[in-house]
């Protein structure tokens, strides 16, 4: 590679960490409005553009050979897949022949420690 | 031939080994921190209540961590166009910088970490900070191998030697930045 070459590479590499850098703060700044539902739309945009970014332009994944995107892929279907064998046992509250009281009672499960409490009361207060 | 001839490259792969094994690396990886973030996301739709549980967490040093760790890739990147000229102290130099910038991001986490014990905010305390904890845990840990890892192909590329593993570092390294644009979104944006 030539020094001019090199040079024009460094710089796009350059151009690519200020876009990286600039896009979570474009997160940050939706978080700030306030608006729960711009900054859920803003963050998955932002995510989504920086792993693009990041993958194609310094992880060089289109140069290497064909299979390696697809182990990827395999990687995040595993994830997937993981997510929508799950998910509707955990998300939902009842289903066939079957019932969660005690998700319909969050309050139950999620209770802070009272640091004041005696050892072993926290435990007796979760049952 | 009186030296070692070390082999780099499969042909039936169409790659050098070293990269092959990165690439296996970092697929697997995916399935372990989806296996994260996956149910915490499926808990957090369940929980509206968590969004308090996330404003504990400072959001301005979960951006300033970003940016170290973007910056400190930028690093891994230059240092790999440098072993591409072959000019190994250059490469050396600038994958120390890099290995500097994570272990700066290590220290904040752990400042991060010790501010939540000290106000009570631990594993126990509730599920949200199991996921944080473990989440941002596991992260650490890739990042503290990275910088050791970073830190020996340094001193190797100094020497001129193994300029081609400076790639693969890069690889490594601009992966954990990648896990990081998803945490920082999930735990510290998303409230």
């Amino acid at each position: 590679m030539s020094t001019e070459a090199a040079t024009r590479e460094e710089r796009k590499y350059w151009r690519i960490w200020a876009i990286l850098i600039s896009l979570p703060l474009l997160s940050l700044a939706a978080q700030q409005t306030g608006m729960g539902w711009l900054a859920i739309l803003v963050s998955v945009v932002v995510m989504l553009t920086s792993t693009w970014f990041a993958v194609t332009t310094w992880m060089h994944v289109h140069l290497e050979p064909r299979f390696v995107p697809y182990l990827c892929l395999l990687g995040i279907a595993a994830m997937f897949l993981l997510f929508f064998m799950v998910a509707p046992d955990v998300m939902s509250h009842e289903g066939n022949n079957w019932q969660n009281r005690s998700a319909d009672t969050p309050a139950h499960i999620e209770r802070p420690v009272d640091p004041l409490a005696p050892p072993g009361a926290a435990a007796e207060t979760h049952h | 031939m009186s030296g070692q001839i070390i082999a780099t490259g499969r042909s039936a792969a169409g790659m050098p080994t070293g990269k092959l094994a990165v690439w296996m690396v970092i697929a697997s990886e995916i399935p372990i921190f989806g296996g994260i973030l996956a149910p915490y996301l499926m808990h957090r739709i369940g929980h509206p209540d968590w969004g308090q549980m996330a404003a504990s967490l400072n959001v301005w040093i979960g951006t300033f961590n970003t940016g170290l760790l973007v910056t400190s890739s930028l690093f891994a990147m230059l240092a790999h166009a440098a072993a591409e000229r072959g000019d190994g102290p250059l490469a050396a130099a600038r994958l120390r910088l890099a290995a500097y910038g994570g272990l700066v991001f290590l220290c904040i986490k752990a400042y991060e970490w010790y501010a939540k014990i000290s106000h009570d905010h631990v594993p126990q305390t509730g599920t949200f900070y199991g996921y944080y904890f473990s989440a941002t845990g596991l992260h650490g840990i890739h990042i503290l191998a990275g910088v050791a890892i970073l830190l020996a192909i340094a001193a190797q590329a100094e020497k001129g030697k193994n300029l081609q593993r400076v790639e693969l570092i890069g690889i490594y390294w601009h992966f954990v930045d990648v896990v990081w644009f998803f945490l920082f979104h999930i735990f510290y944006i998303i409230r």
